[in-house]
């Protein structure tokens, strides 16, 4: 298919707009200027010092006009964000983490439940606390791409990247969202390691009514809140001196009323009231404890407060954001090393003559975890290079799709050994099975993947719906539109055979041309398949959320072969070593997941009659009824 | 055909043999080894023999399911001819009632046992097509009809039975395969299912009764109280009581100047059993209308969710959701069936309400509102 491709590309194209060559080098490189005045900065210890690159102009949201059926000409060129110098002095640091990372013995932290502190001063050496502090206070101020970069050699252990991952969302809410004050009295000892952050955000009660069961209300006492509730899992509370705790608050909406929302305060650990237990044992990631934080009666006043009062779910947003991609990276090398031990014990491996090498079977799971390890990492690089690239980028989406594929593909891939190599993978100690564990761990962490897919579905839609409101009200009132209604019937978009309207294939290597079709087709189906949700639904459509996680499921597919697929173009280019593999794998990940869209707006299509959908709500309906499973023994005779 | 005699005969014998179970005495020799359990009564049946059938049924005075199979093996053994034993098979299952055996397979079966075996076999299509000896098949399909109309479900063993006395193409035999067709379909459908029988105990079938009507809710608990927890009682029984935690929370905002009131007695049924149950009941809530204007539901621009936990539209509600205990003509807030049925144990029962976690009933007033004569107390009645 692709042979082919390759010729008829060839004499096709002449529309490739902007040519991916070694040759085109836009950026200035020249002004490494010294715009950092504060006496405090030590220049001994600042490593990396450059310009960065001025963000370019706000681009419009990329995958939320996916759902609209656009896509962005520019971004399809697979953002290049470090220049040439920078990456030369990143990737010394990079070295030096990941030659620090080898010394690790990460089943001896696992073991002992805390990382040993000469690890510790090791980090603080290696400037690992201040990789999001600005400059003057005494940070690196990394940008998303490099933090991403690093963070692959950190989270070689999975306990260390957690530990630094908190602690780099407390400096890196307090550097965007923080007041002068708290800034100068905690951002410098931050980025030394002197203090380490965390943050308490996860509960282990569902809150029946509102956001948390931890509340911050008027204070009728000395300060102006007081704070009381319980938060769970929070990493690394034992060793933490500073809690980013998000709490529910009564806040006054537009209208004035009061309503539920959040505030975001930070803590420290020798407040009045705040006090520190021992958590849950869990599954996995045991190598840093899991503390639940409990708060009792603690006066809060508004120097504790980030942000302002109001702005507590901008800052969760902000954060949440950040911690997606570390979710994201923290997969992405979980997967590789899997892959890696798996591909060796195929390799070894030899069963009755035959060796494991030679299985297709085996070869087809590797291939498949490869090519989603392929398609993962070209959308954290490809999102993070949009929030570094451009002003106020609206990476929101992007990252939570990150997320929800980081978090289903690990705990893919972290399963196929069960299937290579038996009971030998759930041997305790075996570090495949640990994987298992903390993949198993890393899955319930943060945001669930569940609510995460309702979130994509839901924002696209409401992003859809801004832009085609008018459409759908003449829609949903057919006799009211006849004219419209009829030639709506006209041109009736077939999800089966589409036309190419956004010329996808014109951004990208001739060769990708199947692939760039495959792409566009789903582009076009997300947008059909909004419409029709919309259309048939309208507002109800947050009660269906079956519908909406088809929906998420699309954007998710579509998102990951538009990052794969601009990687391998840019990879191809630029001539990567082994790029025609990028190739291959880009297109046989565009393929399959071409038709796992396909089929899920079919079933879009369809309605939830024509799909099970009903029929599992009515099944559903009588295991509440009988409170559980309710079939009667295959054995039991009625005469 | 011989084959099929020595069938029969040892179908009979095993059919005697049965008899012999349910009824281990026998009347034409005062030589039984039973002779010790022989006690006056069986030897007027003795005598009775000689009385005419239809009257028989009527004088027994001891009505129960010994002296009717008794009865059966008295018709038996009269002759061997067991002559007018369709016109005795009616007479017998007129008088099932009363005797109390209607819902009982094995009597039916009895009673079936009397029609001779092998005799009414259809040995051609035209006897088959015809019905062969009209007046017994009729009767066997009354009897089964029945049965049918008792919910009773025939066994395998009349199945036997019919194949023995009317073959395979006898109309009672094609009567016992629908009913075996359709009666087992029927038998699981209730939403509620019960034991069959239900249990003959009172506080047992109240908890049925009650828990099937609190699946409304499936939040509801139903509790077993007993009166002599609460000190002023006069009557010593207990209390099936169900109530939800949203009823709590209901009853708990409901204001203490207004009245509740106990309704009842209501009648349930649980199969053919049945109970009187109360209900505690106040005047709706009223909700203030929605100020809001009528949101369009069409209007798609503007779609907003909750980010943090799960995205519903439930907010945009227009008026507040009632729960399924507030219905148009009141708020139910407790269901019970007592012991008793009495004004005491009623009054009883809600100090138990007041005590198991709501406190509030201590303030509100409740009144009685029965539709039937309710007695004060169980003294009042046994007096």
């Amino acid at each position: 298919m692709l042979s082919s491709s390759i010729r008829l590309a060839g004499l096709r194209r002449f529309r490739l707009i902007r040519c991916q060559s070694t040759s085109v080098e836009t950026k200035d490189t020249t002004d490494k200027t010294n715009i950092f005045e504060s006496k405090d900065i030590k220049w001994d210890k600042v490593k990396t010092v450059f310009s960065k690159k001025p963000k370019n102009p706000a681009r419009s949201p990329l995958l939320k006009n996916f759902f609209n059926g656009q896509f962005d000409s520019e971004l399809i060129a697979f953002p290049e964000v470090i220049n040439r110098d920078d990456m030369a002095e990143l990737y010394k640091t990079v070295d030096q983490s990941k030659e620090f990372f080898r010394t690790i013995n990460s089943d001896e932290i696992n073991k002992a439940g805390m990382i040993p502190s000469d690890v510790v001063e090791g980090l603080r050496k290696l400037d690992a606390f201040a990789t999001d502090v600005p400059h003057s206070f005494g940070g690196t101020e990394f940008r998303i791409t490099e933090s991403c970069l690093r963070g692959e050699t950190e989270a070689q252990d999975v306990n260390i990247m957690r530990t630094l991952n908190v602690h780099r969302l407390v400096t890196h809410i307090l550097n965007e969202s923080g007041s002068d004050e708290q800034k100068s009295k905690f951002l410098p000892l931050l980025a030394k390691g002197d203090i380490l952050g965390t943050v308490a955000f996860i509960e282990l009660d569902l809150c029946p009514n509102g956001i948390f069961n931890t509340t911050a209300k008027t204070s009728l006492k000395g300060g102006d809140w007081t704070l009381n509730g319980k938060k769970s899992f929070v990493i690394n509370a034992k060793n933490a001196d500073l809690f980013l705790v998000f709490a529910g608050t009564q806040i006054s909406n537009k209208c004035g009323d009061k309503v539920d929302g959040m505030t975001a305060f930070l803590i420290e650990s020798d407040m009045n009231g705040v006090e520190v237990k021992e958590g849950e044992e869990t599954l996995g990631c045991n190598g840093v404890k899991q503390c639940d934080v409990t708060f009792n009666n603690v006066e809060l006043g508004q120097a504790h407060v980030i942000g302002t009062f109001e702005t507590g779910s901008e800052v969760a947003q902000k954060l949440l954001i950040k911690s997606r991609l570390q979710a994201g990276i923290l997969s992405l090398v979980m997967m590789k090393k899997i892959v890696n031990t798996l591909t060796k014990y195929c390799i070894d491996g030899c069963q009755s003559g035959v060796n494991l090498m030679e299985l297709d079977l085996f070869k087809n799971s590797l291939a498949k975890a490869v090519s989603d390890i392929y398609a993962l990492e070209s959308m954290i690089y490809l999102t993070a290079g949009i929030f570094d690239d451009y002003e106020n980028a609206d990476v929101d989406l992007e990252t939570a799709v990150v997320k929800v594929f980081a978090q289903r593909s690990l705990l893919r891939v972290a399963t196929l050994p069960l299937n290579f190599m038996g009971p030998k993978a759930i041997v305790n100690g075996e570090p495949l099975a640990e994987c298992l564990k903390d993949a198993l761990h890393l899955n319930t962490h943060g945001e669930s993947p569940d609510s995460l897919e309702q979130y994509i579905g839901l924002t696209g839609l409401q992003h859809v719906g801004l832009s085609i409101a008018a459409d759908i009200k003449k829609i949903r009132n057919p006799l009211m539109n006849p004219s419209y209604i009829f030639k709506r019937l006209y041109d009736n978009k077939n999800i089966e055979n589409l036309k190419q309207t956004l010329h996808v294939n014109h951004y990208l290597h001739p060769t990708m041309d199947p692939a760039a079709q495959w792409l566009e087709f789903s582009i076009l189906r997300l947008f059909i398949a909004s419409e029709t949700l919309l259309a048939r639904h309208s507002v109800q459509i947050m009660d269906k959320q079956i519908e909406v996680r088809r929906l998420s499921e699309c954007a998710i597919s579509t998102y990951a072969m538009f990052a794969s697929v601009s990687r391998a173009s840019r990879s191809y280019c630029i001539g990567l070593q082994f790029c025609d593999f990028e190739m291959l794998i880009a297109s046989a990940f565009s393929f399959d997941h071409m038709l796992k869209v396909l089929q899920l707006v079919r079933d879009i299509h369809e309605g939830p009659y024509m799909t099970n959908d009903m029929n599992y709500v009515k099944i559903s309906k009588q295991i509440f009824k009988e409170k559980g499973y309710f079939s009667i023994h295959p054995l039991t005779r009625n005469f | 055909m011989h084959f099929l005699r020595n069938q029969l005969s040892k179908l009979g014998r095993q059919s005697l043999i049965l008899s012999e179970r349910y009824y281990p005495i026998r009347y034409d020799s005062n030589t039984s080894t039973d002779e010790k359990k022989t006690d006056d009564k069986n030897k007027n049946f003795v005598f009775e023999k000689q009385l005419t059938l239809q009257s028989s049924f009527e004088n027994i005075t001891e009505k129960n399911r010994d002296t009717y199979l008794a009865m059966v093996d008295v018709f038996l053994d009269r002759d061997v001819h067991r002559r007018n034993h369709v016109e005795f098979i009616y007479a017998a299952l007129k008088h099932m009632e009363t005797f109390g055996v209607h819902r009982d397979v094995e009597v039916y079966k009895a009673l079936m046992n009397v029609m001779p075996k092998e005799k009414f076999i259809p040995r051609n299509m035209f006897q088959a097509e015809f019905m062969h000896y009209p007046k017994q098949q009729q009767c066997i399909i009354d009897l089964l009809e029945q049965m049918e109309d008792n919910g009773v479900m025939p066994d395998f063993e009349m199945q036997a039975i019919l194949l023995n006395t009317f073959g395979r193409r006898g109309h009672p035999t094609i009567k016992y395969m629908r009913m075996m067709y359709w009666m087992p379909k029927f038998k699981n459908q209730s939403p509620w299912l019960l034991p069959n029988p239900v249990p003959n105990d009172a506080l047992e079938l109240a908890k049925m009764a009650v828990k099937r009507m609190c699946t409304v809710d499936l939040h509801s608990n139903v509790d077993v109280y007993h009166t002599n927890e609460v000190e002023s009682a006069i009557d010593d029984t207990w209390i099936v009581s169900g109530m939800s935690p949203e009823q709590m929370q209901l009853l708990a905002q409901h204001s203490p100047e207004k009245s509740l009131r106990i309704e009842g007695p209501h009648l349930i049924w649980l199969r053919n059993q049945s109970l009187n149950y109360f209900v505690l009941k106040g005047d709706g809530k009223e909700y203030p209308m929605s100020t809001d204007d009528d949101e369009d539901m069409d209007d798609v621009s503007n779609l907003t969710f909750n980010k943090y936990g799960w995205a519903t539209s439930k907010q945009k509600q227009v008026d507040v959701k009632r729960s399924v205990h507030e219905q148009r003509d009141g708020v139910i807030y407790a269901v019970c069936a007592t012991g008793t049925s009495t004004k005491d144990s009623l009054l009883s029962w809600i100090r138990l309400l007041e005590k198991n976690g709501n406190p509030c009933l201590g303030q509100i007033p409740v009144l009685f509102k029965f539709r039937s004569n309710v007695a004060e107390n169980l003294l009042v009645t046994s007096s």
